[in-house]
């Protein structure tokens, strides 16, 4: 039976190399590549963060009654990383290579720092936690 | 049930901040040492110049720098923070910068007076910082792999500092001086136990985050903990056996397991890199590579010493450990550590002004705050360092000042970059890199296409508290008067 942890930690790899071979298409100055490789990584990525702020993280609220502590700062890097795609968008309409790889590497040690806590602590207490409701909470966050 | 848990991004940037800026200082004090204290430096590992020269490095710079970044990491790792994050630091760094110092001062013009000071504020910032990172650790909610690594650095720069407290206190002729054998075994737990594994185990967590790779193998992982406090142990007890054949043999074998440990790593680290899919061009990856290559370069220098028994390779297998693989290892982080702290607090400032119903800005991102031309110069400029410090050991006579300017240029330019991230450059349009125009931000409601520019400290005031002042600087976009206070 898949856990939240390995699911989750599965998707994060996936978004890690979309955005690997995002960042290589535009230094490549293949801008066809990026815009399509850049239409995956921010669909991907906003299905993710939808995933936990509508699923997960309510759930785990719930069932810990820690409200506005750890689900509040995740929720808050989520809005930082928006931003950034936002301005990822930008980059990419204006065929800004500099800028780009600029904002990609930004965001890579956001995400990274966040999915650090993700995987080490969020998820495995979300599992422990939700015991037995767990797999079904997977279940409703897959169909997001 | 879980403690207090706590997902911060990070303690105030002063914690850091303050160790990371006063590093570099000490690097410039090594090679300014070096430079006046010139070819006799080499003539034996005891001069008073060497001891001088390697603590303002192990110490004041490699230390300090793991000193701020613990500090920075642990609460990410292990989802508790070090509480009174200020206070614990500046009750650190406040013992720590005169100790350091003081320690180097009485090794140049041995002073056993100034020992007692010196070892005594050592001991202190030590205790207290070893003692808050396995409070937190034990405290940690999080059982994260790198937890007990990160533990047994800990001990390990314990035990160094104990041995090296003896050693001052032999060498000031206070107690008996048990040189070589104290000496071998506070080198050992200092740079295998504390430096090195401390960078192996960061690397399990860092290599593959920034650079997109697999995870390091998970045995390599599960034995190198156990194996670096077994060979560290088995050494400690072999050191003071009479030498024999049988002993003699034991020692040659624990040096190769030694020896294999961080051969392991180092293929382990460049095998990932080779099969990254990050394949675009990163200053930081390159900072690595050239770490890996200069410890396969300390290994293959550690065997000639072996069997060649010549004090030079051995001088030389310490040296490239340090300067090459450590100095390598550290400045490709702390740079990548800096430019992303320093985001992120213009960030918070940020969205600070847009709490008080200021209009929101865009702020310099992380290679606007230490732009990859300045990285590609400190790569050159240590590249060529470490070549003029190999040659300045083979051949003193000729070579030591042309290798003590390098490393001044090098510890000079380090200083610059550092100091000047926390005034990163303006965003608005301008040209850059192979004649491409940067991005002009659409001007919208949101977003009015400026820049925020946060002049927050100069390197004095820095060393102290660094701290964003209310002094921000919005420049605004081209055809608008200048700029104005905001
Ligand atoms: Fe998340």
């Amino acid at each position: 039976m898949t856990t939240i942890t390995e699911y989750m930690t599965g998707v994060h790899r996936h978004c890690d190399e979309i955005l690997a071979e995002l960042e290589v298409a535009v230094s490549e100055d293949d801008w066809d590549k990026a815009a399509r490789l850049s239409a995956d990584f921010l669909q991907a990525m906003e299905h993710h963060l939808t995933m936990e702020e509508t699923v997960l993280f309510p759930a785990f609220e719930q069932k810990t009654g820690m409200i506005g502590g750890p689900t509040m700062i995740m929720r808050e890097e989520h809005r930082q990383m928006r931003e950034l795609f936002q301005q990822l968008q930008w980059a990419l309409d204006g065929k800004a290579s500099g800028e780009f790889l600029d904002t990609t590497e930004t965001l890579l040690i956001l995400m990274q720092q966040h999915n650090i806590k993700e995987e080490g602590i969020l998820y495995p207490m979300s599992d422990q936690h939700l015991g037995t409701d767990a797999p079904q909470v997977l279940a409703r966050m897959q169909k997001v | 049930m879980y403690g207090k848990l706590s997902l911060q991004q990070a303690p105030p940037l002063s914690v850091p901040a303050r160790f990371f800026l006063t590093a570099p200082v000490f690097g410039l004090a090594a090679a300014l040492i070096l430079l006046f204290t010139g070819k006799d430096l080499f003539s034996s590992r005891w001069t008073p110049g060497m001891l001088a020269v390697t603590h303002c490095l192990t110490l004041g710079f490699f230390t300090s720098v793991m000193i701020g970044a613990t500090q920075q990491i642990l609460p990410v790792l292990i989802g508790s923070s070090i509480s009174k994050p200020r206070f614990i630091a500046t009750l650190i760094h406040g013992q720590w910068l005169p100790g350091v110092a003081l320690l180097v001062i009485s090794f140049l013009h041995f002073k056993p007076i100034i020992f007692i000071p010196a070892i005594i504020l050592i001991a202190g910032a030590v205790t207290t910082y070893a003692g808050v990172i396995l409070f937190s650790l034990y405290k940690g909610i999080s059982a994260n792999e790198s937890a007990p690594g990160i533990r047994l650095a800990m001990i390990a720069l314990f035990i160094t500092m104990v041995m090296g407290i003896l050693l001052v206190l032999g060498y000031a002729g206070l107690i008996p001086l048990w040189r070589p054998a104290l000496t071998n075994l506070h080198l050992s737990w200092g740079l295998f136990g504390w430096i090195g594994l401390l960078i192996m185990v960061v690397a399990w967590q860092v290599v593959p985050m920034f650079q997109i790779t697999r995870a390091y193998p998970a045995w390599l992982r599960r034995l190198t903990i156990p194996a670096v406090a077994v060979l560290l142990l088995l050494k400690s007890v072999l050191v003071w056996s009479d030498a024999n054949a049988v002993i003699n043999t034991a020692r040659v074998l624990v040096d190769s397991a030694i020896a294999t440990v961080l051969l392991c790593f180092a293929l382990a680290t460049l095998y990932l890199q080779h099969v990254t899919r990050r394949k675009i061009r990163d200053v930081h990856r390159d900072f690595w590579r050239l770490a890996i290559f200069n410890l396969l370069l300390t290994l293959c220098f550690w065997i000639s010493a072996g069997i060649t028994g010549r004090p030079e390779f051995a001088l030389l297998t310490g040296v490239m450990f340090l300067l090459g693989f450590a100095m390598a290892v550290v400045t490709g982080m702390l740079l990548k550590i800096v430019a992303f702290l320093i985001w992120l607090h213009l960030q918070a400032a940020n969205e600070g002004l847009q709490a008080r119903g200021r209009p929101g800005y865009i702020i310099p991102k992380m290679k606007r705050v230490i732009a990859d031309r300045k990285s590609n110069i400190l790569l050159f400029s240590l590249l060529l360092a470490q070549l003029m410090i190999i040659g300045a050991i083979l051949y003193p006579s000729d070579l030591t000042t042309p290798a003590a300017v390098a490393w001044l240029v090098f510890f000079s330019l380090l200083t610059m970059v550092l100091a000047r991230a926390s005034s990163p450059s303006p965003s608005p349009p301008q040209k850059r890199g192979r004649g491409k125009i940067l991005l002009q931000y659409p001007c919208g409601a949101a977003h009015q296409g400026q820049a925020l520019k946060i002049s927050f400290c100069n390197l004095p005031a820095a060393i102290s508290r660094v701290t964003i002042t209310s002094r921000m600087i919005a420049l605004q976009p081209a055809g608008t008067p200048k700029h104005e206070q905001t």
